[in-house]
């Protein structure tokens, strides 16, 4: 049961507020949906936690998991970016604003942001799993959360500069002093001015302090493969390893059994995960 | 590969098919007498067997409270009792004696018999059989044509059939796999003996089996060079199905 | 309260619960037996093999049905079921084990499966014990029994021409009301009878350090020998009482969004939309079957997810039998000092 009173596979009704592509080659598209009614986004603000998922719906195709993009101050709405790969994100990338669409969530346990008061992060993120980190960076950096961790360093590898998303506030991160953010892109451009490699490549050039700090790693499943040994070199302790876990879903909340990682359900136990508790876990990625 | 009479004609359709090369397989070919449906000696002697033995022509069932002495024939599955074909035709070595063949009017009558049914009696044969199905897949996993990478089943879009264990759902899966079948089914019986559901499914593809040994005189597997007749396609077709207007 | 029911009037005393409840009981379907509504004229099949073929848990988690139904302008509302008062008469004391097995999943405090639990509160279930041990099952070989009384309201012992009939519940004693009492000596009968049933049950492995043992040749060749000739159908898992995978489907034609039975032997359970599966072959997905139910349900719940039933050794069309599996499975190298 949802608290609107459905049952927990109903989608509640929203709106897209605002539509836009974040990449020239239009392989990414952010969705910003507002509430239909203010009773289930009550629900939802009183349950979102950074880190976590939804399941977007499109009657006919099916329910795709995407992470939340935005941080509860931005406002009355949540943000997801969908990469355009199977038939549900397609018929994502079919919407404008206006147009009516499902949601269920948010899902999952989200990241432990209050083990992470008074520590330094470090956010790593490629690709377009690098929405719920935008969110963690947006919610961490407001200034009324702000005080509460240390350093905040963020590395955002992608594969072209096109294709990075949230452009905006990506360049004014650059700007700003109270973070130190490197970014990269996999393949040589004209006139960029930041790094070129792969991030855990860059990740070990940076060569973050492992010193009172967190790192958080979100991307594809290769660059986690990677980023996640090389954190471990330069010292970051597993329980201080947290990266987010993608795996097939369904039903979004423990009961359909596909997302299963042992005993552990990465829809409802995670998918925020620190590596100390993966290593526990069987290798069935 | 140690191969029967079926499973030789099976290697032989998918060569045809070329999902197998046949310079990369030594066939070493058993006459075969037939498989033991478990099913039919469990009706016939009880839960309490512990034990068979095969002696000969008979069978030697061991229960929890003695013996019983069966006739093996009597408890051959469907498929073997009507097997036309049970030496293997080009195997690369054969061990032991080839058997006499099969008599091709048993399969002939069951499908004749079926066929003299009214149209009432059939569909409503069809589905019973096709509505007890739970969809689990082990009649196209055991059998030697079904080789698709991605079956009509599991297509997503366009969505060929209803998804699940509805009527709709479960005639369509039935239809439609033994239609894909068609010159293609070696009537080995390999379907039938893996449904959990005891299903009988083999009355569709022997119908087209019938259908293709009648209107075609073609039979699937015989050779490793002959198209199933669906597949091939000459320039003195009857139908040019495709050149619009003809 | 232990009442005593004379076989002859079982046939009555269904017919008589028919006035409040729809009554399912195991029926004649082919060649085997099957949960099906009683009729004026069904017959209670309880002879071997003791359990349907189909696992009763069907009776709560249907093949397949609707969770959500479409409506004009893009919207969604629950679908809308029908859910009556039942009684299922003579459920095996192992799937009745199996249900409950499955309740810790379907109904989590916060987090509860609509339709399974309003079918779970509104069926009352009798089991039927086993008074002789069935072919290929093992229920106490995996800590459970052929008189285990899960949460079952009521539960009938067979004494020949009579039933002893213990009633575990308020619901389960409705149902036998003015039944006669049994008495001590009846009772103690039926005790013995329950004792002996469980003593016959063969020992099928030994479960001690099992877990540790799967868990740790996680990567092991041995899921490779064991899964050989599987086939990666779905019948060990679709005809298991304690299997719960669902796929989540949407029937475009009807307007709605179905769930069907999955079963994790199939390469498209774990496919992702990348084309990367985390189990790509038969030994993965073996794997995964036996560990969920050998390692993981005991993670979670401390109990075993198989309550040794016997239908997957019974149906899989290439014979692979899960007790075998196992008993290769104690032979695997295993630490000591790991397991803490
Ligand atoms: S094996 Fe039987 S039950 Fe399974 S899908 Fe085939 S016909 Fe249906
Ligand atoms: S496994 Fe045990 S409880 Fe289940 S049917 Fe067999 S004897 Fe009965
Ligand atoms: S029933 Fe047998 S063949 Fe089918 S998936 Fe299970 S173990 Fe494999
Ligand atoms: S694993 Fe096999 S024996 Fe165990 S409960 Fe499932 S079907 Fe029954
Ligand atoms: S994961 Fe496999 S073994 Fe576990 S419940 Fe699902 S189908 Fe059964
Ligand atoms: S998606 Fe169904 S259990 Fe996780």
């Amino acid at each position: 049961m949802q608290p609107n009173g459905h049952s927990l596979y109903t989608p509640i009704p929203m709106h897209v507020l605002h539509a836009y592509y974040e990449s020239p080659d239009r392989s990414l598209k952010t969705l910003e949906l507002s509430f239909d009614h203010a009773e289930d986004s009550q629900a939802f603000f009183e349950a979102f936690n950074p880190g976590q998922f939804c399941l977007l719906s499109v009657p006919g195709k099916g329910e795709s998991a995407l992470g939340v993009a935005n941080a509860a101050w931005e406002g009355d709405f949540v943000r997801f970016t969908a990469q355009n790969v199977g038939s549900v994100t397609a018929a994502l990338h079919k919407l404008n604003a206006g147009d009516p669409v499902g949601m269920r969530g948010p899902k999952g346990n989200g990241f432990p942001l209050n083990d992470w008061k008074g520590k330094n992060l470090v956010i790593i993120g490629g690709g377009c799993a690098f929405s719920t980190l935008y969110a963690l960076t947006k919610h961490v950096h407001h200034e009324s959360h702000r005080d509460d961790y240390g350093k905040l360093t963020l590395i955002y590898g992608t594969r072209t500069s096109g294709l990075c998303m949230y452009k905006h506030d990506i360049a004014a991160w650059h700007e700003d002093e109270d973070m130190e953010i490197h970014q990269a892109i996999d393949i040589p451009e004209d006139n960029w001015q930041y790094h070129v490699g792969y991030v855990p490549d860059v990740v070990k050039q940076v060569a973050p302090s492992p010193e009172n700090a967190v790192a958080i790693v979100c991307g594809p499943p290769i660059m986690t493969k990677f980023t996640l040994p090389a954190l471990v070199d330069l010292g970051f302790s597993p329980e201080n390893i947290f990266t987010s876990l993608e795996k097939r879903m369904k039903c979004g909340v423990g009961k359909c059994g596909r997302c299963n990682l042992g005993p552990q359900y990465i829809c409802k136990d995670g998918p925020v995960f620190s590596l100390a508790e993966l290593n526990a876990l069987p290798a069935d990625l | 590969m140690v191969v029967r009479g079926c499973e030789n004609r099976s290697v032989n359709a998918l060569v045809v098919e070329k999902q197998k090369s046949r310079e990369n397989l030594f066939l070493i070919g058993v006459p075969c007498e037939g498989i033991l449906d478990w099913h039919k000696i469990v009706s016939e002697v009880g839960e309490a067997v512990t034990a068979v033995k095969e002696d000969g022509q008979n069978l030697m069932v061991e229960t929890r409270d003695g013996y019983q002495l069966l006739e093996r024939a009597d408890f051959l599955h469907d498929s073997c009792k009507r097997c036309i074909h049970p030496n293997p035709m080009s195997a690369d070595i054969l061990i032991g004696e080839p058997l006499p063949e099969g008599d091709p009017n048993l399969a002939r009558t069951t499908v004749e018999n079926f066929e003299t049914q009214t149209i009432e009696d059939r569909y409503a044969w069809f589905q019973k059989e096709a509505e007890r199905c739970i969809r689990c897949y082990a009649c196209r996993q055991a059998c030697p044509m079904c080789y698709c990478e991605e079956c009509f089943v599991d297509h997503i879009e366009p969505r060929w059939t209803e998804s699940g264990a509805t009527p709709a759902g479960m005639q369509g899966w039935h239809i439609v796999r033994a239609f894909h079948q068609t010159g293609r089914c070696t009537s080995c019986g390999a379907c039938e003996r893996a449904c959990p559901m005891d299903i009988k499914m083999t009355y569709l593809t022997e119908k087209l089996n019938h259908d293709m040994r009648d209107k075609y005189n073609f039979e699937a597997g015989l050779d490793a060079q002959s198209q199933p007749p669906f597949a091939a396609v000459t320039l003195d077709d009857k139908n040019r199905f495709t050149v619009r207007g003809e | 309260m232990n009442h005593i029911l004379e076989k002859h009037t079982l046939q009555d005393l269904l017919q008589s619960w028919r006035q409040d409840y729809d009554v399912y009981l195991p029926q004649k379907m082919e060649n085997f037996s099957h949960f099906m509504p009683l009729t004026e004229t069904s017959v209670l099949v309880d002879g071997d093999p003791h359990n349907t073929r189909i696992p009763p848990k069907a009776l709560f988690l249907p093949m397949n049905e609707a969770l959500v139904k479409f409506t004009r302008f893009g919207g969604y509302e629950d679908a809308k079921h029908e859910i009556q008062s039942r009684i299922v008469f003579g459920i095996r004391p192992c799937d009745a084990q199996a249900v409950q097995l499955l309740d810790t999943s379907f109904i989590q405090e916060d987090n509860i499966d609509p339709l399974w639990s309003e079918r779970r509160e509104k069926t009352i279930t009798i089991g039927l014990g086993c008074h002789e041990p069935c072919q290929t099952g093992f229920c106490t070989t995996v800590g459970y029994g052929p008189f285990d009384r899960a949460d079952l309201d009521a539960m009938l012992t067979d004494l020949g021409e009579t039933y002893l009939v213990e009633t575990f519940s308020e619901a389960g004693e409705g149902c036998f009301l003015g039944l006669p009492v049994a008495s001590e000596e009846i009772y103690n009968q039926a005790l013995d009878i329950q004792r002996s049933a469980h003593d016959q049950m063969p020992v099928a492995f030994e479960t001690e350090n099992l877990k540790g043992k799967l868990e740790q040749n996680f990567k092991s060749d041995y899921w490779d020998t064991v899964s050989q000739s599987c086939l990666g159908c779905g019948v060990c898992t679709f005809l298991c009482p304690t299997c719960f995978c669902f796929d989540i489907v949407d029937e475009t034609q009807r307007r709605e969004r179905v769930r069907n039975w999955d079963s994790c032997m199939f390469r498209t359970y774990s496919l992702e939309a990348s084309g990367h599966n985390p189990r790509p072959s038969r030994v993965e997905r073996t794997r995964q079957r036996l560990s969920h139910k050998y390692v993981y349900w005991l993670d979670q719940v401390n109990q075993i997810g198989c309550t040794g039933c016997g239908r997957c050794v019974r149906y899989c069309p290439v014979g692979l039998d899960i007790r075998a599996m196992l008993r290769q499975a104690q032979t695997l190298p295993f630490e000591v000092s790991h397991a803490a």
